[in-house]
């Protein structure tokens, strides 16, 4: 089977399926587009002259252009000022934005700034629902980049291809395209968003696969893209436990490898999760982006055949900084009873999730696993919680999570293959 | 003024009368569009392939006669779309969730399949079809939105009312569960 098979597939099923999904649900976000110099009323009337008159056609025509589901724009920026769409007022590259964007590192973001960047839909481009009447006239304004990228309705805007990040050890934000290199990473690809109302910049940055830690060199798979706010990537051998850290406020200094302490001679492979980073223009930014860099451990057969006696219990109060620890692919078979790991209340149960409550700040979390237990119950360790079920790649998968500092990274969760005692 | 209803605008279609067209296109056109501009990003060619679906359904119906106009009618403009976007790709214009999608639902393509294996279209249609029905309206919902019409998760989340990484997770995990799905039934 390919992708396109599937995207086939997907693309004829149920007429009813595909009515429903966009009739009950509901967005006041207009899709983005991207201007065009030529006029659609003319392309429009070429096209439907042939059902109708020309009376007919035309009025056709306004109710396609007047009935668009709400519109934006998405103005291309060309490296070559002479294909702006700008084609009637002269382009300077080197002008400010008609609105006043302040980039992180406090400077007015210029034409020039998004040369080469692909301003995309995804963030807050929109404007209230205009008339027809207001349509009509703004269908002359989209030959003129300017004017349509006014006050009115303008709000901010995505781009990808370059990000602004803390200069290692500086205490200020630079600007990094797509192949430079930071932290000793090269970035593969980065996207940044501005708000004109906050001065406001988000980001996601995406870095090469090799990265050096205490000078042990390690090697990742190719990062995974996805577009959700975050994404990870881990080791190309699926037999590795990947610990991922879910940090959401680390603050970075230095080096990426200087806020991580690892073993001596310990061998590593490395999962390393990027998330988005935000920070206000003329501030010194508080929050670096976030990233954990964690160490996989080598998985072994033990592992697989947890018994009870590996089972470590919670130790007392946990340090503030602790992390969430995420051990996958520790389940393979289908019908894998999954038990808790400690006494504690379930404060999580929805159709493939249970989520346990053992203390203060330290729970566990087990995903794709069909609950057998009800949201307020107490439970008790070792008790039946849930069946790993066919979620994963092409197996069962349970995905325990932790609260425990990297220092002290211990076993806390323990499963037992149905067919064994 | 109550808007028309859709077996009198397939009647209309059915009797080779002309205003089957302004009819529909007065109840579908913004939808047909905003189906279209997902996959185009562009204004002028939503439009035109908007046209362009309405001849088609005038030359489609009859035989055709859809029992659910408004999906009938997008997918017809999905298809026309997709050949501008292919058509577009190609020059390296265009631009949005396209070859995204078609990497996310790579996850869904079981491994290790036998070459020789025989792989049959329609089948694959009833199963995925099949699959939809088991998943709770929301959550096909979101997947129709980001498969389907091609959104991008957050537009699919906005308009499903959930959180840009809700949304994630929850796709995350629905392309797991048909992966699974598509896996148990010989795929």
């Amino acid at each position: 089977m390919e992708n396109k098979d599937l995207f086939d597939a997907i693309h004829n099923v149920d007429e009813n399926y595909i009515a429903n999904a966009w009739e009950n649900t509901e967005s006041d976000r207009p899709i983005v587009l991207r201007p065009e110099a030529r006029s659609p009323k003319r392309a429009l009337r070429s096209i439907v002259l042939g059902v109708g008159g020309t009376a007919a056609a035309a009025a056709l025509g306004f109710a396609v252009f007047a009935g668009a589901n709400g519109w934006s724009l998405k103005p291309i920026i060309s490296e070559n000022p002479a294909d702006s769409v700008n084609d009637s007022t002269e382009f300077d590259p080197n002008a400010p934005l008609p609105i006043e964007i302040v980039a992180p590192d406090g400077k007015l973001l210029t034409y020039n700034d998004l040369v080469g960047a692909d301003i995309g839909e995804e963030y807050n481009l929109w404007e209230t629902e205009a008339t027809a009447e207001e349509i009509a006239q703004m269908d002359d304004l989209f030959n003129n980049f300017d004017e349509i990228i006014s006050a009115e309705y303008f709000k901010g805007f995505h781009c990808s291809g370059f990000i602004y990040l803390p200069e290692p050890g500086l205490d200020k934000l630079k600007r990094y395209n797509d192949g430079d290199e930071y932290c000793g990473m090269k970035i593969l690809h980065a996207s940044a968003s501005f708000d004109v109302n906050k001065q406001y910049s988000y980001g996601h940055v995406f870095f090469d696969s090799e990265i050096i830690i205490n000078d042990v060199e390690v090697i990742l798979t190719p990062p995974k893209w996805d577009n959700g706010t975050a994404y990870y990537c881990t080791t190309a051998d699926p037999s590795l436990v990947a610990l991922t850290g879910d940090s959401s406020s680390t603050e970075i200094s230095g080096s990426l490898g200087s806020f991580m302490e690892l073993p001596e001679n310990t061998p590593l492979k490395v999962s390393l999760r990027m998330s988005g980073m935000g920070y206000e223009v003329g501030k010194t930014p508080s929050v670096g982006f976030s990233a954990d860099i964690r160490a996989v451990e080598p998985f072994n057969d033990t592992l697989k055949q947890w018994t009870e006696k590996d089972l470590v219990r919670p130790s007392a109060a946990l340090p503030d900084d602790f992390n969430f620890i995420s051990m996958k692919n520790m389940i393979k078979e289908v019908g894998t009873e999954i038990y808790a790991v400690d006494d504690g209340e379930v404060v999580l149960a929805d159709e493939d999730s249970v989520g346990i409550k053992h203390g203060e700040d330290l729970y566990t979390t087990y995903y794709f696993i069909d609950s057998v237990v009800g949201l307020g119950d107490s439970v008790k360790a070792g008790q039946l919680i849930g069946i790993a079920n066919l979620f994963g790649d092409g197996h069962p998968e349970a995905d325990y999570r932790f609260t425990q500092t990297l220092d002290n990274i211990s076993v806390l969760g323990w499963v037992r293959p149905s067919n064994k005692e | 003024m109550n808007p028309i209803e859709d077996n009198e605008i397939v009647r209309l279609f059915l009797d080779r009368n002309e205003k089957a067209i302004s009819e529909a296109h007065e109840k579908y056109g913004k939808y047909c569009c905003a189906v279209a501009l997902n996959i185009l990003k562009n204004r002028e060619d939503s439009e035109e392939c908007v046209n362009d679906a309405l001849m088609k359904a005038w030359s489609t119906i009859p035989p055709e006669q859809p029992r659910n106009l408004a999906g009938f009618l997008a997918k017809i403009t999905k298809n026309i779309c997709l050949n501008r976007y292919n058509m577009e790709h190609a020059s390296k214009r265009g631009s949005g969730d396209i070859p995204l999608i078609f990497d996310e639902l790579s996850e869904c393509i079981p491994d290790g399949q036998s070459v020789e294996r025989a792989f049959e279209q329609k089948e694959l249609m009833t199963a995925v079809n099949k699959f939809l029905k088991t998943l709770p309206e929301t959550r096909r919902n979101l997947f129709l939105l980001r498969y389907w019409y091609c959104l991008s998760v957050s537009e699919a989340a906005a308009r499903c009312g959930l959180s840009d990484n809700n949304a994630a997770v929850t796709l995350a995990r629905t392309r797991k569960k048909l992966l699974g799905y598509l896996r148990k039934r010989g795929y």
